[in-house]
């Protein structure tokens, strides 16, 4: 008891002081001279202002309303302890705040009423705490509600001063950000006058006029205040409006001062360019020249207005919490409370998927659902999403006739349904989503008259109907032939393919292009027995005859027991030499993988001899020609036999028509009837060309010629 | 002292930790919803505070095809009309236009220098009546939708160097590839699939290689590197599971790996392994995804007709577009085609025939085929090549048959979608299609032009390698701001 | 202390004072100190944010302000007369500080547009070092190392050797406990691997086991430095510093031969060459009193690296191009410093002119090379100068190189002029831009080139291994570190200059330095001193405290958990699987590569244009032998972080991506290997258990647990049911790879084994080094 009676007299004693100190503080205040260290304590006036704010409303309260408390011991007592602690702290908070003051970056004007409201608080609230013990229960009433009302006026006025002018009713205003066109947008209004409202008006404007100055009316800036004119219109450059922003920050006339929200660089660079160029008040931003600088920037700050959203942005946690492998939600881009979201991968969508959007409803404006299977269900989740600008509904197998819960999506621009079989009663639906600035309808089964009678409809909407095939014929692409080996011992399979599965396949053996005269048409699988040029070709309705394909096989042949080269073959491309021309091995169209032998001084001339007397039917020759790279057919071939008789009779002798131009890459095989028997040694002899034709760039030079084997049957 | 180093290097390394972990396994396995959080932990203005800003501005293209004409197409037979070559065919260029501009070995020799006109005609066609030669008769239909520059210029005069200047902003070194960049820049948009596919194929013509280096991640993290599709069965290299294995025995074997994996962890509790874990998931969920996108066999008639037939044989140039079609519209952010063959120092009438009867089709149709889906808007699609080719003849010189050396001072490139002006020709070069005459744009100003329609602000991205700060765009590179919407 | 305490108290009152303002200041850790050092906390500031302009590169210095040169800085600033950038104990006077606080645009330093930014900790940081008397030092790296005492440390029973005692003072300091020795097993396959690069063999692990010798630890790292593997295990580094290739690069990309050098590089470690000689020979061994052609060949090493043979090159362009490699691939690989930058203009960050930057391309431009010898179709496999090997020098001298044939082989390597060929700076470092003349030297700043070496390659090998230069041992023991580490002591191995990482332990580098040095340069020792210490003997278990202090491990209070490079994911699986061919050298050699990859990308010109894979043996030969092909790498070690071999590597990444997720799974290698396994151990074993836990030994070299063992057998047996159900599966799962396997053999238990196997290998431990 005594304890708690020495605890009270020694707050009630501090108060006092602490009124005294108040005292001298204000009238001093113009020449206080704080060390450092007291500056801290100034700065922790916004900490401390909580404490009695809190203890002060509760006491008050309980002044008002002692039923709370009814029954409760000494009650009385604790309404005292609680107004006396606040009212100690409201002195500490207030000694703060007048050290906090003299710190620069504060306009006294602006501190003056919280300042004021402030002190009232303490000295109301001191008076509160000493009639409490008296009985005039009206003027505790009064003065209970009129310091509640001081504490409230000086919360908000501190509030404007840390955060800004009107910081308490901004959140109401700032649905207001109404859109403007570039066409429509005007120079001052919409440009300049944002600006001078965020980082000038403050201080010059009706209700407080520094310096003379108010901007917040075109004529007032073009007045001036007390030190005359801020636009100088000859002499734009030098319009004080300019100088002032364009001082250092700690130059005394630097604008906005020191501690001010000051403007941005981009902010400075459009005001300049606003002031240079004619700073006029009417003009409408497309009225100036389109490469003056001041149109630039204005037309990039647009930019940004143009996509600002006026819905409040999602709970990042929640974005985070959508965001899966299949299911990508993110802003449009950072600063933006726009969201975009994207589904892939249509094993693992379900209807699930969608309606947990329901949590981002606001901020969707961009979805993509293509190739998701989507049911009638989903599509009225999706009506929920009321912003939605832009929806990718592709290959999604809806039939439309659910779309019309789209309609009342009021900002919707882009719709895109290609890939969906629509019923044609979609038509109707669609035709009333004037919204539409553009509408995607390939591939949707809408007739060339639809889609006429539509564009009637929506004379303000892109209609995009994409390709259309307008009967030209393409020509079809070669087939694919499919075998194991090239060089066979009795018998081989070749299989026949084509990418487009309705084709004919039309082939020929005895190396003749297939067309519809000769050929005969691919069923199954084709066995090859002896030497053979496969040519094949794709014809299918709708579509020209493909180009050929061709593949040329071997049976393997006899191996003569010696053979033998005139002339080496070139260094560059001597393979394994004779072995080469018997091992079965066919070059590819790599005629550098060393499975060719190439010869261009000296002819091809090969030996062969014979264990004993052989019965030859044909000898075929592998060649490669590729007339870009200077291999050409031989512009000779010569065959000799020697048989019992010991003596050389030529047998062939060709001399193969020279290409009339390039070609490409291929085989080409040579083959020739001998039917000699008792043959002993066999003789060939392959005359590259020499020179090359007139057409070929290397004309009058020496051609090569290409072989990898030899078949002896 | 010592203490405060600590100290400091302490927070520093936690905080280079976290945004390794955010951009390694961040950007692909735990998928880029992470990349904003852990990068807000790392506070300081590194990288990762730069890259969680990214991208700068509200990007206009989502993604992005780039057809690469790999071996410089000849701008005087495609885009860049010059009558005047024609006229004065076989008569000397003049000094005063070439100026001493450097030449190759294949042409320093030359005693003379016979410029030689287009063997192919020229046309005017749509609204922006641009001159196209008769050799692209399909994407003159699609001239509307395109926009054509005429006046791309670099310094280099040999394919290796072109084409790495084109694809990494330099012409030597081991940059990161333009593909690698934007998806460090932006990370996967689908998540079970790379940001970065690489699709090549061999042309018609006198082919010049193409080189890894050119999708390499440099010394960006490795999973920024492009993912090289190929035309054999595995698209993605070793994505199928072996013979005898169907994805449920597959994941039967992973759910015994994910199994004593985590005894492992228990243990030893490095994040290392779980994040491993992490991987084996995601490379399952790959092999599921690739298939599903690679897949063509419901593709319906009409798009095998608009792309040619070409399109169902795996490989071609043809087949590439569909499937780079395929990619972009399930959120691959960057796929880089490169199409061989375009290298005519001789014979150039005869292959630059072939040549265009092999992209022209697919290329046109590919823009077509982004236009009906709607998504032409939000992809930049790409094509030209390393540099251009010269107006005077290599070699011998006949009405019908020529050849041009490499030309770096001038050549045409074309763009579509993305936010770029459709129906646009921009640059102009002078009558002897030699030098350009109006507004030049360099390699950088392209590179600076293409990230800026991602949403990223090129002098802003860099990345800190040995000590310097490097970006795709060097130390140069401006917006063509005037070709876009 | 004091002064720093109120600053901290300060900072929290401002804190709270502000904290029902929108902005919260961020946090800042300077948690004081008595001296703010300019090499570990300022250089880093200036270096990053300032030297751009008001640094070494006169071309661009602002205002003529260089902040790197103390009496510049503490000077009049030329453009603002009475003004100071730095006025030792007043920051308020000083120039920087203002610029730095300042919101003003036009005076904000870093300005706007150079989208840089102080954060307020470096500013404070700046401002305390400025209060101190902004005192210069000159960079820590450019200072020739020194032995500190060994410092004195709570637990002098924890070392085992020097390295410890840094450590341990270090790992200490932020509240650290080094974790308990590891388990023996994981100690031998840490070795092994570390020395090898191969897992322990069975009879090695149950060696170990048994010898309870405490000197056993020893005596195995002895033997593991004496295997040949050892040479080859090194030769994977030093590949990457050598940018070893098969290839030209290049468009047409054909063939060359350059594998001798590797074989000489192996031979090199394996007999434990002093780095010094190693360095010299591989810089300079032509250059030498009546060389060896092993010496000459050595100089291979600067012929490594990409040549053109594109048609219609200019020839200067490309010489240049490759002198520029070389001097690039001496300054990062050797000296630790990179010098790109000041090719084109003074180095901006490291004070090196682009002058210097010239002289030492002087160096390697005295060579016979050629820019251009002709395209594709003349192609050869060296280029001039060439070092030609007779069958009798591979019997007599170079007995090291691998060689079947009897043919000769051509490999590329340094000459000299006779006469000195003119080196000058090029403008922007472009070929035909050249300026003023230079002659060799060497950066002064970094180490003067005394006047009595010959101004040549060797002069300049003798410069790098003087015992008081201050890089060349500080950046290889550095390179050790890492290797064994994970992590240099400095992390940026490439990067000693101004622009790279301070190092983490700056005692423990010069103390291991100047040992090396001492010590006759021996590699091995070094190794054996590494791996015998406390430090490294640790286990890796890691708790949630040593994660959130030291996520990466930078304080060594634990091993490091790494994951193999490349070559030795190859290696372990085929080890393991008792695949592993180990012959030694050779021509590189074409193992399975998925289809396809060389022909879509190439030419079609050259001998490379098709992928012609070997066969047998050659299939089955460690990583380091694959053949590198530049335009289109092996897609194994790509994926795997392994380097393009484009240009010198110093240090790889260590990704983890989906991508090696599926070659672990799919590889043929990796399934093949499943496979000869499984057959091993069905014939050597009477039940699947049996056989599992072998499996289980041989692969992550160490027993089962009862727990790990039951879950293996569990699949097994799964698989058994499943494939006995379907036995036309299990023909298609075990015909894979060229390894013969008997018709016999073709069991469901096999191809359950093989599955098992296969699960085995893509453990997060098996290719991990714990």
């Amino acid at each position: 008891m005594v304890q708690s009676n020495r605890f009270n007299t020694i707050l009630e004693n501090s108060l006092i002081v602490g009124h005294g100190f108040i005292l001298i503080l204000i009238i001093g205040q113009n020449h206080i001279v704080l060390p450092s260290i007291l500056k801290v304590i100034g700065r922790m006036h916004p900490l401390l202002l909580h404490f009695p704010i809190v203890l002060l409303l509760i006491g008050v309260l309980l002044v008002l309303f002692p039923k709370v408390l009814s029954g409760a011991q000494h009650q009385d007592r604790l309404i005292k302890v609680t107004l006396l602690l606040g009212l100690i702290f409201s002195a500490i908070t207030i000694i703060a705040g007048l050290f906090l003051s003299t710190e620069t970056g504060y306009v006294r004007e602006d501190i003056q009423y919280h300042q004021w409201t402030g002190i009232s608080v303490f000295w109301i609230g001191s008076i509160l705490y000493w009639s409490i013990d008296r009985d005039f229960l009206h003027l505790k009433k009064a003065l209970s509600i009129s310091l509640i009302f001081c504490i409230l006026i000086t919360g908000h006025l501190g509030a404007s001063l840390t955060h800004g002018e009107d910081f308490l009713w901004s959140p109401l205003a700032s649905g207001e950000v109404e859109y403007v066109p570039l066409e429509e947008a005007l120079a001052y209004d919409h440009i300049i006058k944002p600006i001078l409202e965020q980082k000038c008006i403050s201080c010059h404007k009706a209700s407080k006029q520094k310096g003379e100055l108010r901007l917040d009316q075109p004529d007032y800036i073009l007045t001036g205040g007390e030190n005359g004119k801020v636009l100088d219109l000859e002499e734009p450059e030098n319009s004080p409006l300019l100088q002032r922003i364009l001082l250092p920050l700690d130059h005394d006339d630097h604008m906005p001062p020191k501690g001010k929200n000051q403007l941005t660089e981009e902010e400075i660079l459009i005001l300049q360019a606003w002031v240079k160029d004619s700073a006029s008040f009417e003009k409408k931003l497309v009225q100036f020249e389109e490469k003056s600088e001041f149109f630039q920037l204005a037309n990039y700050k647009f930019i940004d207005v143009e996509v600002r959203y006026n819905f409040n942005p999602a709970d990042p946690k929640i974005i985070g919490s959508l965001n899966n492998f299949y299911r990508k939600v993110s802003p449009i881009h950072p600063q933006s409370p726009a969201l975009s979201v994207s589904f892939f991968g249509k094993e693992n969508f379900n209807s699930e998927s969608l309606k947990e959007l329901s949590k981002i409803r606001d901020q969707v404006v961009e979805m993509n659902l293509s190739n998701m299977p989507l049911s009638d269900e989903d599509i009225k989740t999706i009506s929920g999403l009321k912003n939605l600008e832009k929806l990718n509904l592709n290959f999604t197998g809806i039939n439309g006739t659910n779309l019309n819960q789209l309609k009342n999506l009021e900002h919707l621009k882009s719709l895109s349904l290609t890939g969906n079989n629509l019923a044609s009663s979609t038509k109707n639906i669609l035709s009333e989503m004037v919204q539409l600035e553009s509408l995607y309808l390939w591939n949707t089964g809408f007739s060339e008259n639809e889609f006429s009678s539509l564009k009637e409809k929506l004379r303000s909407t892109y209609l995009e109907t994409g390709y259309k095939d307008d009967g030209t014929l393409y020509v079809l692409n070669a087939p694919i032939i499919e075998f194991d080996k090239m060089i066979f011992i009795d018998q081989t399979t070749v299989n026949l393919r084509h990418p487009i599965s309705t084709v004919k396949l039309f082939y020929t053996l005895d190396n003749t292009l297939p067309d519809s005269s000769n050929h005969l048409v691919y069923q199954q699988p084709i066995q090859i027995k002896k030497n053979s040029t496969l040519r094949v070709r794709a014809f299918a309705e709708g579509w020209l005859g493909s180009t050929e394909a061709k593949a040329v096989f071997f049976k393997a042949g006899l191996k003569p027991e010696q053979v033998s080269l005139a002339f080496e073959p070139n260094e560059k491309h001597k393979g394994k030499g004779t072995a080469t021309l018997f091992d079965q091995e066919k070059g590819d169209l790599d005629f550098g993988s060393g499975k060719w032998l190439g010869f261009k001084d000296q002819p091809f001339d090969l030996n062969m001899k014979f264990k004993e007397p052989t019965e030859i039917g044909t000898v075929a020759f592998s060649l490669f020609t590729d007339e870009n790279s200077y291999i050409f057919p031989p512009s000779k071939i010569e065959i000799w036999v020697k048989g019992r008789g010991g003596s050389w009779k030529r047998t062939n002798r060709e001399n193969p028509e020279i290409p009339a131009e390039a070609g490409g890459r291929s085989m080409m095989l040579k083959e020739y009837e001998l039917n000699e028997s008792n043959v002993l040694e066999l003789r060939a002899r392959l005359q590259p060309i020499n020179p090359l034709p007139k057409w070929h760039p290397g004309a009058g030079q020496r051609g090569w010629v290409f072989i990898d084997e030899i078949f002896i049957n | 002292m010592e203490k405060e180093i600590l100290e400091h290097g302490l927070n520093h390394n936690r905080r280079k930790f976290l945004s390794k972990v955010s951009l390694g396994i961040g950007s692909l396995a735990l998928g880029s919803l992470l990349i904003p959080d852990l990068f807000k932990k790392s506070g300081d203005i590194d990288e990762d505070a730069m890259m969680a800003a990214l991208p700068h501005f509200a990007p206009k293209a989502k993604r992005v095809i780039y057809l690469f004409q790999n071996g410089a197409p000849s701008q005087l037979e495609t885009f860049d009309y010059k009558p005047l070559l024609n006229k004065y065919m076989g008569q000397e260029l003049p000094e005063s236009i070439r100026m001493g501009q450097r030449l190759t070995g294949m042409t320093s020799g030359q005693s003379s220098f016979p410029l030689v006109g287009s063997y192919y005609g020229f046309k005017q066609y749509g609204e922006s009546k641009a001159w196209i030669s008769d050799l692209f008769p399909h994407t003159s239909k699609i001239v509307d939708d395109i926009c054509i520059i005429k006046s791309m210029h670099t310094e280099a005069i040999n394919h290796d160097p072109a084409l790495t200047f084109f694809q990494t902003g330099a012409q030597v070194g081991n940059r990161p590839s333009m593909g690698s960049w934007l998806s460090y820049g932006l990370g996967s948009e689908n998540n079970n699939l790379p940001s970065f596919c690489v699709l090549l194929s061999r042309g018609k013509g006198n082919g010049q290689g193409v080189y890894s280096k050119l999708w390499t991640n440099g010394f960006l993290d490795s999973v920024h590197q492009g993912v090289q599709f190929s035309a054999s069965e595995d698209p993605v290299l070793y994505l199928g599971d072996p013979k005898g294995m169907r994805s449920e025995d597959r994941r039967k074997m992973l759910d015994q790996i994910v199994a004593l994996n985590e005894i492992n962890y228990e243990e030893f509790g490095d994040p290392e392994i779980s994040a491993k874990i992490q991987q084996y998931e995601m490379a399952f969920r790959m092999q599921t995804a690739v298939p599903e996108v690679t897949d063509i066999s419901n593709e319906p008639d009409s798009i095998i007709k608009l792309y040619g037939p070409e399109c169902l044989v795996p490989g071609t140039y043809t087949a590439n577009c569909l499937l780079a079609r395929k990619l972009s519209e399930n959120g691959v952010r960057f796929v880089q085609l490169y199409h061989q063959g375009w290298d005519q120092h001789d014979n150039l009438p005869r292959e630059i025939a072939n040549q265009a009867k092999d992209v022209d089709q697919s290329s046109a149709a590919l823009i077509t085929d982004l236009k009906q889906r709607g998504l032409l808007d939000e992809t930049l699609v790409i094509w030209g090549g390393e540099f251009g080719r010269t107006n005077y003849c290599q070699g011998k010189i006949q009405a019908d048959n020529y050849g041009r050396d490499h030309h770096p001072r001038a050549f045409s490139v074309w763009m579509a979608g993305g936010g770029v002006k459709p129906g646009i020709v921009y640059g102009e070069t002078d009558e002897f299609g030699y030098n350009i005459v109006e507004n030049p744009v360099h390699i950088h100003d392209f590179q600076a032009t293409i990230l800026h329609q991602m949403g990223i602000d090129h002098e802003k991205m860099t990345y800190k390698h040995l000590g310097r700060r490097y970006r795709l765009t060097d130390v140069s590179g401006h917006v063509v701001k005037d070709i876009l919407v | 202390m004091k002064c720093s305490r109120t600053l901290v108290t300060m900072m929290a009152v401002l804190i709270l004072g502000t904290s029902c303002k929108e902005t919260v200041r961020d946090e800042i850790f300077l948690t004081g100190g008595d001296q703010i050092s300019y090499n570990f906390h300022i250089r880093p500031i200036l270096s990053d944010k300032c030297f751009a302009c008001h640094g070494p590169d006169a071309n661009k210095r602002e205002a003529g302000l260089r902040l790197d040169l103390a009496e510049v800085a503490y000077d009049v600033l030329k453009e603002s007369p009475g003004k100071y950038a730095l006025k030792p104990n007043e920051p308020d006077h000083s120039e920087v500080y203002h610029r730095i606080t300042t919101t003003d645009p036009g005076e904000m330093m870093p300005p706007p547009e150079s989208n840089l930014t102080l954060s307020s900790e470096e500013i404070d940081l700046i401002h305390e070092w400025i209060k101190q008397g902004a005192e210069y030092e000159p960079h820590w790296a450019f200072v020739s190392p020194k032995k500190q005492p060994l410092p004195k440390i709570k637990d002098p029973d924890w070392p085992i050797n020097e390295i410890d005692y840094f450590t341990f003072l270090k790992m200490d300091r932020i509240g650290l406990k080094p974790n308990p020795e590891a388990e023996k097993h994981e100690l031998l396959k840490r070795i092994s691997l570390d020395i090898t690069g191969l897992p322990p063999t069975l009879e090695l692990i149950q060696k170990f086991e048994k010898d309870a010798d405490p000197g056993a630890y020893e005596k195995t790292i002895d033997h593991l430095l004496d295997q040949p593997a050892y040479g080859e295990k090194m030769a994977v580094i030093w590949m990457d510093i050598s940018r070893y290739a098969d290839s030209y690069g290049y468009q047409d990309d054909n063939i060359r031969t350059q594998w001798p050098y590797r074989d000489w590089v192996i031979h090199a470690f394996n007999k434990n060459l002093s780095y010094d000689k190693f360095i010299t020979w591989q810089l300079a061994g032509d250059l030498l009193p009546n060389p060896t052609k092993e010496q000459i060949l050595a100089t291979a090493f600067n012929r490594n690296h990409k040549y053109t043979e594109e048609g219609g090159v200019i020839e200067e362009e490309y010489r240049i191009e490759y002198v520029l490699d070389k001097t690039n691939t001496f300054s990062k690989g050797i000296m630790g410093i990179t010098m790109e930058c000041a090719q084109c203009h003074d180095h901006k960050y490291d004070p090196i002119s682009q002058e210097n930057y010239y002289q030492l391309f002087a160096f390697f431009n005295n060579t016979p090379e050629k820019g251009y010898e002709g395209d594709v179709s003349v192609s050869k496999p060296a280029k001039t100068p060439i070092l030609w090997i007779e069958r009798d020098d591979i019997e007599e001298l170079l007995t090291f190189i691998n060689h079947g044939d009897t043919s000769k082989i051509m490999v590329s390597v340094m000459e000299e002029l006779d006469t000195l060929r003119k080196t000058f700076i090029l403008d922007r470092g472009v070929y035909d831009a050249p300026t003023v003349p230079v002659n060799v030297n060497t950066p002064e700043t970094i180490f003067p080139f005394s006047n009595d070496l010959p101004e040549n390659r060797l002069g300049l090998a003798k410069w790098a291994t003087d015992p008081e230069n201050p890089l060349t041992a500080r950046v290889f023991v550095n390179l050790v570190w890492q290797e064994i580490f994970g992590r240099g002591i400095v992390e940026s191995t490439g990067d000693f200059g101004m622009q790279g990482d301070l190092p983490s332990h700056p005692e423990l580098l010069d103390w291991l330095a100047v040992d090396f040095v001492e010590n006759g340069w021996d590699i091995k020792r070094l190794f054996k001193q590494i791996l015998t210490s406390a430090t490294y003997k640790q286990s890796s278990k890691v708790d949630n405290k040593k994660l959130s202090t030291d996520p990466e491990n930078i304080y060594l209070a634990r091993a490091s958990r790494l994951r193999l490079s490349a070559e030795h994911v190859r290696d372990m699986i085929l080890a393991s699987s008792g695949l592993l061919v180990d012959e030694i050298g050779g021509p590189s050699v074409k193992p399975y590569q998925p289809k396809g990859l060389w022909e879509a990308s190439t030419s079609g010109r050259g001998v490379l244009a098709t992928y012609q894979q070997d066969t047998a043996s050659q299939l089955y030969r460690r990583g380091l032998y694959t053949f590198i092909k530049l335009t289109s790498p092996p897609p194994m070690p790509i994926i795997f972080d392994g380097s393009n071999r484009d240009l010198c590597e110093v240090n790889r990444g260590r990704t983890n991506t989906p991508l090696q997720a599926l070659v672990m799974l799919n590889d043929p290698l990796m399934l093949e290997a499943s496979r000869v396994l499984a057959e091993k151990l069905i014939r050597n074993n009477q039940n699947p258990s049996e056989g599992i836990q072998a499996a289980f030994q041989r692969i992550l070299c160490r027993y089962p647990k009862s727990e790990e063992l039951k879950i293996l057998v569990t699949y097994y047996e799964s698989e058994l049911t499943r494939l006995e159900a379907n036995p036309e599966v299990v023909d298609e799962l075990v015909q894979v790879g060229e390894s013969p396997l008997k018709k016999e053999n073709i069991t469901p238990g096999l191809a359950a084994m093989m599955q098992v196997i296969s699960a085995l290998y893509n453990l997060e431990e098996t290719i991990t080094k714990i």
